[in-house]
């Protein structure tokens, strides 16, 4: 073999081997990529397994995180349900211990029934508080903007202090700033219970020197028109240790804490701050007294804007007579009504539900209307939406809803349902009072020639010197019966009075189920009064009303409670009651 | 073994002793894959040897002769193409001490059917105690390709004791680093 030719086999040999190397890296390439592709598919469902683990495990959180709402919802309800139900015994606690403080106490009853009274005024406002703190846990809590007088908020607040602060020997001064204008858009209410509550606080924790409140007015801080309105509140009280300063505004830890606590009322003073976008500080030092610093925007609004705003404070206790008609179907809370009324010298018609007011407004002019919202038959809500759609002059009655809910917003919602006040239960003297101020306030000089009128047809039959016999209400309410004769004699009088004639009527007319009903409900009243032998006439009445003698024995009832009415009012005359 | 070893042997075959001798070797050696290696294939490690054995008989050079410049061959080939392990290390020490750690972690990641050699060191003072194991015997290979990491960093450790074991499955080397 030539030379050449070896050449060219080795060559060849080698270009056999070169392709040879490129056709095994090509495949081992190939074989390569696949491995790669099929490491990518499982990367990939490896990938679509975590992303669908996170969609189920979001979907989980989802769920839990809806039902941990809806059970907070659902006690949010609860508590508001349950205050509900609280504030009806409390109403009747807080209502008659008041009435039992006006009466004749020795000193260890007075003190007895004191603690009562400002125990269960403690247990409204926790009451209130809780309500609140629920209530802003599930935002629910709105902010409603109206104009205000600055001046007149602050005084207002800052008076209702004077009494107490004399009383421990405090000096209490406000000071305004001229920089604050007339007039601020701001949520009264709110602002109102948060100043109440600083200024509450700082009164009760000083014990000697002064407590300050100064507010001034940064113009335009937070945009065009808005200004920010500052009030320090200083006191030279015990002051609060450094270490629980900042935890004063924490709601929960304020609860079982056995001594030093100071309640839920700074925890909501600081919620409502920031749900009015303002912020409040403390400053403290143990023992030399403590500053509480409000900053809180509010715009400066036209004198214009204010609409015959009201005083707020009490300015004196006697209100000329009004005919009031209460619709509340809860005996309780028709008798401490009553009772307060009758402290505020006033006497009201007491029905059970909105339909029987509607008969009564139809049958007699009342100055002022109180609704329960929650009632049998007929409710508040639909009472007062037929009462607006009554004829002319009636339609446009005074009502004012009654109802054991506080919140903020049943309020506004009931005035836009043309209630022209609310009050919650249970009610101070005071707050019945204002209501009843404000009721007066609407009413014409009319009211007054009628009343007149009434006192001189009362006075004619003022003749006869037998006095009612007050032995069962004794045996009753022992040396309190006088009081509560004097409660709830004219009540009888005007009530039974009425039923009787009703009752005649329905006698002549042959009606047995409005004969049963009147004489069931005269003859409730009459026992109460201890008129047994009235009550049991009209037992039988109630027991037989087709009986042949009817007639006669109506007469029989009517001569006796003839008898009684004047024996009654002679006797409510000699002490100084209602006649 | 790796096909990378096996292409580069051809390669160096080629560049030192021209294409025709090289195919002659390798024809005459007779390897099953007839030299047509990829670099990303995996082959016998005996065609290496077998290749070795024949290219000694044909040039008449003695093996150490031929495997050292093969060596500082491969090396120059390693850094061309994987400069990433040379980034940050400026001795032969530190190369060294980090192909077990490092590099051969690195390998078995795109190949998982690699067989590697194990090297495992240790610190004596100055001195650098590298220990060579492996399931073929390759330790004349391990011991030239130390010989050129230590000439790719500049000479400037040295190899002070190279004992072989007689299976050529095992060696230690021990180098003198050089104080920092």
């Amino acid at each position: 073999m030539s030379d050449l030719d070896k050449k060219l086999e080795l060559a060849i040999s080698r270009s056999e081997r070169i392709k040879k190397s490129r056709d095994e890296a090509e495949r081992l390439l190939e074989q390569k990529s696949r491995e790669l592709y099929e490491a990518n598919r499982e990367l990939e469902k490896a990938q679509k397994g975590l992303e669908d683990d996170i969609r189920q495990a979001t979907s989980e959180l989802n769920d839990s995180n809806q039902q941990l709402r809806k059970a907070l919802n659902e006690r949010s309800t609860f508590i508001g349900q349950m205050s509900h139900e609280v504030r009806t015994p409390l109403n009747a606690i807080m209502g008659l211990s008041e009435i039992l403080l006006s009466t004749q106490l020795d000193d260890v009853q007075n003190d007895y029934i004191s603690t009562i009274n400002s125990a269960a005024g403690s247990l409204v406002v926790l009451l209130n508080d809780m309500l609140d703190i629920t209530k802003m846990e599930a935002g629910k809590l709105d902010i409603h903007l109206e104009p205000v007088s600055a001046r007149k908020i602050h005084k207002n607040v800052v008076s209702m202090f004077e009494m107490e602060a004399r009383a421990k020997g405090l000096e209490l001064k406000l000071f305004i700033d001229e920089q604050v204008p007339e007039v601020i858009i701001i949520d009264k209410g709110r602002y109102k219970q948060i100043l109440t509550n600083l200024v509450s606080n700082a009164i009760k924790n000083t014990e000697l020197g002064f407590v300050n409140v100064s507010v001034s007015y940064d113009t335009a801080i937070y945009s065009e028109g808005v200004g920010g309105l500052n009030v320090r509140i200083v006191d030279t009280g015990i002051g609060i240790p450094a270490d629980q300063v900042k935890r004063i505004f924490n709601a929960y830890e304020q609860l079982g804490v056995s001594s030093g606590g100071v309640g839920l009322g700074l925890a909501i003073c600081k919620e409502l701050c920031e749900l009015m976008h303002g912020e409040i500080q403390c400053q403290s030092e143990f023992g030399e007294g403590s500053t509480f610093q409000l900053k809180i925007p509010a715009e400066s609004g036209k004198q214009e804007l204010l609409a015959g705003e009201d005083s707020g404070v009490d300015e004196s206790l006697s209100s000329p007579k009004l005919r009031i008609l209460v619709a509340e179907d809860n005996l309780t809370n028709q008798k401490v009504l009553t009772a307060q009324l009758a402290q505020l010298g006033q006497k009201a018609t007491i029905v059970d539900n909105g339909l029987e007011a509607l008969k009564q407004l139809e049958a007699e002019h009342f100055d002022v209307v109180f609704l329960d919202i929650l009632m049998p038959v007929m409710d508040g809500e639909e009472t007062i939406a037929q009462i607006r759609q009554l004829k002319s002059d009636r339609s446009d009655q005074y009502c004012v809803a009654l109802t054991a809910s506080s919140y903020q917003d049943q309020k506004q919602r009931l005035l836009a349902k043309g209630f022209d006040a609310f009050l919650s239960k249970p009610l101070s003297m005071a707050e019945l009072d204002v209501a009843l101020k404000q009721v007066t306030d609407q009413r014409q000089s009319i009211e007054l020639s009628n009343a007149a009128e009434k006192a001189n047809v009362l006075s004619a039959d003022e003749n006869t010197e037998a006095q009612f016999d007050l032995s069962y209400l004794r045996s009753q309410f022992g040396e309190l019966c006088e009081t509560i004769f004097v409660d709830i004699g004219p009540t009888y009088l005007e009530h039974s009075g009425q039923q009787m004639a009703q009752l005649k009527q329905a006698i002549q007319s042959n009606k047995p189920d409005s004969i049963i009903k009147y004489s069931h409900s005269i003859k409730g009243g009459s026992a109460s009064m201890g008129l047994f032998d009235l009550a049991e006439k009209l037992e039988a009445l109630e027991h037989q009303p087709e009986s042949v003698d009817i007639h006669d024995m109506f007469e029989e009832v009517e001569t006796l409670w003839l008898d009684y009415q004047g024996l009654i009012e002679n006797t409510l005359s000699r002490l100084g009651g209602e006649a | 073994m790796k096909g990378i070893i096996l292409s580069e042997f051809v390669e160096f075959l080629e560049i030192s002793l021209g294409e025709d001798v090289a195919q002659q070797i390798i024809d005459d050696s007779g390897v099953a894959s007839q030299g047509a290696y990829s670099r990303v294939g995996q082959y016998d490690y005996q065609e290496l040897i077998q290749l070795l054995t024949q290219a000694v008989e044909q040039t008449n050079v003695e093996a150490g002769d031929l495997v050292g410049p093969f060596a500082d061959h491969l090396f120059g080939v390693f850094h061309r193409d994987y400069s990433v392990f040379f980034e940050g290390v400026d001795s032969a020490a530190q190369m060294l001490t980090q192909i077990d750690d490092h590099i051969h972690v690195e390998v078995k990641k795109l190949y998982p059917d690699a067989e590697l050699p194990k090297f495992s060191y240790k610190k004596e003072g100055s001195k650098l105690l590298l220990d060579y194991k492996s399931p073929r015997p390759l330790a004349t290979v391990a011991h030239a390709l130390t010989l050129g990491c230590l000439k790719f960093f500049g000479d400037k450790e040295s190899l002070l004791s190279a004992e072989i074991a007689d299976d050529q499955c095992s060696a230690q080397f021990v180098i003198q680093t050089v104080s920092v």
